[in-house]
């Protein structure tokens, strides 16, 4: 295994090595109100910090035609688990930005959850979209309706992809590709639900630059003000909330990584094709 | 003066009239002389009449007088001796072909004297080229040390300037198989008189020489590949001698063959590692314990393979995503990556069914792996803690100091990016000391080339300068207020009138390191309009961490990787237009193994010659300046004879000179020489200088004195005519 001995001092970090893998136990999570005043007490300090805040992973959420954020009530665990399992460093706190403002376009990773029916895209919006995937942009788009509301969401979905990335259309990821072994070995995709075994994305060039999710992901990572999960993931209970969290924590590793993993494949052909004195 | 007289053309029909006038002339005039009674009288008429004739026939024929001045010149004789590297090999008798010219033209010295009084005597030391002397300067041993023989060249150099050639004489001592074809050809190209001399430079045993050196056809750096050297050996017993091969001037490898009687011809083959492109020298040494018998040099030219590019991250990030898609990009680029996915925290860690993660093998790639790339880049890696890491340290500073390139990239581990590594002194352009105690400062700070190293060539292309200065802004900075000796920063980040730098870089020894302060550097690849802008920037980065010659200020080239000695060399300069001020210095390889300098030259218009006499390795250094600081680029050449000319026959002379006969040139044994048998050509007249030509015809003034002896001639013909008239009256 290839770790790196290195203990890092970050703050809550402490209090994360206390959590064991039980589903139940109380994690922590800063709030936005506490990450806040931890950043303002940075500010005062001298504005020094541990590590850029752009470089580091944040979780983005953005919303379209002026509608009400998803979720917003909830803290969706991702760059925790994402922290806490891997040596990525994140940024604890949620960012939400309507996709018409122009700060999206800072941002690498955006994630959209949807349910139900949406309005179709502003031209800023498609705008933004289109600028965002040609610089290299990663879109989680998460499916968290339930029934009808799923349907409508997944419809309205398609059709717009089709106009920000015409030629280009959401299509099953093979179960070999490497996003799903990025850090985890990954068989079926889950979230929350387990209706559909696979995940969907659109490619362009050689990276996946989309991946959709109609299980709820998020939802299976989504936790209340007291640190509880929210939503029982059905029907593989914990173990299935432990693969959904893998699934997340994968997808993250590899919009930062794309295809590193692949790259291992020939590393020892790579090595051993020159080497002096052989 | 020599004059002549010559004709004009008449026609036939002309002389026909002419004829027909004259006789009628003199029939009419012998009837005429009938009348004289005087046989006195009748002489000295016909003696007019006929002058007179004679004179109007000259007169028809237009003769012309042609003076013409004409010098006696002496005929060119050629002497020309072979002085290459072959006739200094010492033969049975304790002898050298060098010494045996010389006893040759000490013997036939009144030969030489008298032919001198008579011919213009040129004498020419040859080898690869050809070099004017003096029979003293044979006769006192005092000749130049040539190299390889060229015959054919060297009676075509001797000829220039020669006007009228009266023979050659060629002394020599060579019996490759291009001999015969040599002579056929000069005999061709010359007919007069060519006599050669054959010398017999059979070598004493042992004889030992390196007759070629060749690399595989196409060596590329960091890469492994095959220098095969192949020996001459004349022995008359079973001996191991050594084979020792060097690059560089450093000693790698060395190898012991036996040679014996029955062989003479051998190949040794060493396995050769170049770990960087370029030219390179290699060094051939062939030596028992008591006795070195021969070097040679080499000129390798090793190619750039694609530049091989080891990434270690500490942890992913944007910065690593964005790095890495650059480096994939690039096409002429092999990146192998090693990013550290987790934390070790014992209760957290996965099992290895659960997880894709790999070992990394620290041990043989620090000690092996990390030597066949051309750069090495860490970024967020502080280093590990534990002891295999003093392994790391000390292979890094090695893989630079030997020519690697190094790139460090701050994050969030960077506040003591690669510690250990700053205990190597002048190691780091930003010193430990300066970055250890510093955290990456969140800011919107505006890139900008500092205003001293707009030329400079990693920034200058593309008008980068100005292009990242319109570029995002990136928002964070290792906050460091001075930069190690000699560290030079080529682009600085800007917030508030205040500026610290964001790219700074630095020469090691023979390796470079460059330093990125920040971790956002990846924003200006995440913009479309940037994009160029960041690919650009790396480009000049990588290319001069990995000594690209695109990114090489000054770059020496020589049209020949072996010149012969006193071979004029021409020397072609390419550099970045900013580079003033060239001056070449040039050294060479001394018994002892170091560079001397032996010339320095100011170099124009982008050339420069030099002349090398002594036998050896050379190496040039360009220096010039760059935004004020000093810029270096380096050549290496060989001055001497080819290795094939240590090839020497050992068969028997009487038998090679027959087989040259009737290629053209007379051919004999030197120690058998006759010269009676060479007979060069005399003096020759040589037309030169004013011509005149005087028509004694139909000129005006001609004509005018014709016709006053004839009116003179018709007068005393009348008078004597009539006086004989008178007398007969009486």
């Amino acid at each position: 295994m290839w770790v790196s001995p290195r203990a890092r001092d970050i703050p809550g970090r402490s209090q994360y090595m206390r959590k064991t893998a039980a589903e139940d136990t109380r994690g922590v999570t800063l709030t936005r109100r506490e990450f806040v005043l931890g950043a303002l007490a940075t500010i005062f300090a001298g504005k020094c910090v541990l590590a850029s805040e752009r470089n580091a992973f944040k979780l983005v959420q953005i919303t379209v035609g002026g509608l009400k954020p998803l979720r917003d009530d909830m803290t969706i665990a991702l760059p925790q688990e994402v922290r806490f399992r891997t040596a990525v460093y994140t940024r604890l706190d949620r960012l939400v930005l309507p996709l018409a403002s122009n700060e999206v376009l800072e941002y690498p990773f955006l994630v959209l959850l949807g349910s139900g029916s949406f309005p179709p895209l502003l031209p800023i919006e498609k705008d933004h979209l289109s600028a965002f995937f040609n610089a290299g942009g990663f879109l989680l788009v998460d499916n968290v309706g339930e029934g009808g509301g799923n349907v409508v969401f997944d419809n309205w979905l398609r059709e717009e992809l089709k106009k920000v990335l015409p030629g280009l259309s959401l299509s099953k990821v093979p179960k070999e590709h490497v996003i799903f072994r990025t850090f985890y070995k990954i068989d079926v995709p889950v979230g929350r639900f387990a209706r559909y075994p696979y995940l969907e994305g659109i490619t362009m060039g050689k990276r996946l630059c989309v991946v959709y999710s109609r299980n709820d992901l998020t939802g299976a990572m989504a936790r209340d003000p007291f640190g509880k999960w929210v939503f029982e993931t059905v029907p593989g209970g914990p173990a299935q909330r432990e693969k959904a969290i893998r699934l997340a924590v994968n997808i993250v590793l590899y919009a930062l990584l794309l295809d590193y993993k692949d790259e291992h494949t020939h590393l020892e052909y790579l090595l051993k094709k020159k080497v002096p004195g052989e | 003066m020599e004059a002549s007289l010559r004709f004009a053309y008449h026609s036939p029909f002309s002389w026909i009239i002419v004829l027909a006038v004259t006789l009628f002339a003199v029939t009419f005039f012998v009837i005429k002389l009938r009348s004289i009674s005087s046989l006195r009288q009748k002489i000295y008429l016909g003696l007019l009449r006929f002058s007179s004739i004679a004179i109007v026939f000259v007169v028809f024929l237009n003769p012309t007088i042609t003076m013409q001045e004409v010098e006696l010149i002496k005929p060119t004789v050629l002497v020309l001796v072979d002085a290459s590297s072959s006739t200094r090999i010492k033969t049975d008798r304790n002898n050298t072909v060098e010494n045996m010219i010389r006893r040759f033209f000490q013997k036939n010295g009144a030969y030489f004297e008298e032919l001198e009084k008579t011919r213009d005597v040129r004498y020419f030391a040859f080898g690869g080229n050809i070099v004017r002397i003096t029979r003293d300067q044979i006769l006192s041993s005092d000749m130049p040390e040539l190299g390889s023989t060229d015959i054919l060249h060297a009676t075509k150099m001797a000829l220039v300037g020669v006007d009228s050639l009266g023979g050659a004489i060629i002394i020599t001592d060579t019996f490759h198989e291009n001999l015969g074809k040599s002579l056929e050809q000069i005999g061709a190209l010359l007919s007069e008189p060519i006599l050669v001399l054959l010398a017999d430079a059979t070598p004493a045993p042992p004889y030992i020489a390196i007759t070629k050196i060749k690399g595989d056809a196409f060596l590329l750096s960091r890469n492994s590949g095959e220098i095969v050297v192949s020996i001459f050996a004349l022995v008359t017993e079973k001996m191991d001698i050594t084979v020792a091969l060097g690059v560089d001037g450093k000693k790698k490898l060395s190898k012991i063959v036996q040679v014996s009687p029955d062989q003479k011809d051998y190949s040794v083959t060493f396995p050769i590692f170049f770990d960087s492109s370029g030219r390179h020298f290699v060094e051939v040494r062939t030596f028992t314990g008591t006795r070195e018998f021969s070097k040679a040099y080499k000129i390798v030219e090793v190619a750039r393979d694609n530049i091989r590019v080891i990434h270690i991250a500490g942890a992913p990030s944007w910065d690593v995503r964005f790095l890495r898609e650059y480096l994939r990009s690039r096409s002429d680029v092999e990146t192998i990556s090693f990013y550290i996915l987790i934390d070790t925290f014992e209760d957290l860690m996965p099992s290895e069914q659960e997880t894709v993660l790999i070992p990394f093998p620290v041990e043989s790639f620090w000690s092996r792996n990390l030597y066949t790339s051309d750069l090495l880049v860490l970024q967020d890696y502080k280093g590990e803690l534990d002891p295999t890491d003093r392994m790391m340290t000390a292979h890094v500073e090695a893989f630079v100091r030997n020519g690697g390139g190094l790139l460090i990239i701050s994050g969030d581990s960077a506040p003591c990016a690669v510690p250990l590594l700053g205990q190597f002194a002048d190691f780091l352009p930003v010193s430990g000391a300066e970055i250890c105690d510093r955290n990456l400062v969140d800011g919107e700070w505006a890139l900008r080339v500092p205003e001293n190293e707009k030329d400079n060539m990693i920034v200058s292309r593309n008008h980068l300068a100005l292009r990242l200065e319109k570029a995002p802004t990136i928002s964070s900075l290792l906050p460091v207020e001075k930069v190690s000796e000699g560290a030079v920063v080529l682009v600085e980040g800007v917030e508030r009138g205040k500026s610290f730098p964001v790219l700074v870089v630095k020469e090691y020894l023979r390796g470079r390191i460059g330093m990125i302060l920040t971790d956002t550097l990846w924003r200006l690849s995440f913009n479309q309009d940037s994009r160029d802008i960041y690919a650009d920037l790396l480009d000049g980065i990588l290319g001069y961490l990995t000594k690209d010659p695109r990114f090489m200020p000054i770059v020496v080239k020589t049209s020949k990787d072996r010149l012969e000695p006193y071979e004029e060399a021409r020397f072609r300069v390419l550099h970045d237009p900013y580079v003033k001020g060239l001056e070449a210095k040039i050294y060479f390889l001394d018994k002892n193994g170091e560079f001397e300098e032996v010339s320095r030259i100011d170099v124009a218009k982008d050339e420069f010659t030099f002349v090398g006499r002594e036998h050896g390795l050379y190496r040039i250094e360009l220096e010039g300046v760059m935004g004020g600081k000093k810029v270096r680029g380096e050549e290496c050449f060989v001055v001497g004879h080819s290795m094939e000319e240590m090839v020497v026959a050992n068969e028997d002379l009487s038998r090679i000179v027959v087989s040259l006969r009737n290629k053209g040139p007379i051919v004999q044994r030197l120690e058998q020489a006759s010269l009676e048998h060479f007979k060069p050509k005399k003096e020759v007249k040589k037309v030169g200088g004013a011509r005149s030509k005087t028509p004694i015809g139909l000129g005006f003034v001609n004509l005018l004195g014709i016709l006053l002896l004839l009116s003179l001639e018709w007068f005393v013909e009348w008078k004597v005519l009539r006086r004989e008239q008178a007398t007969k009256e009486i």
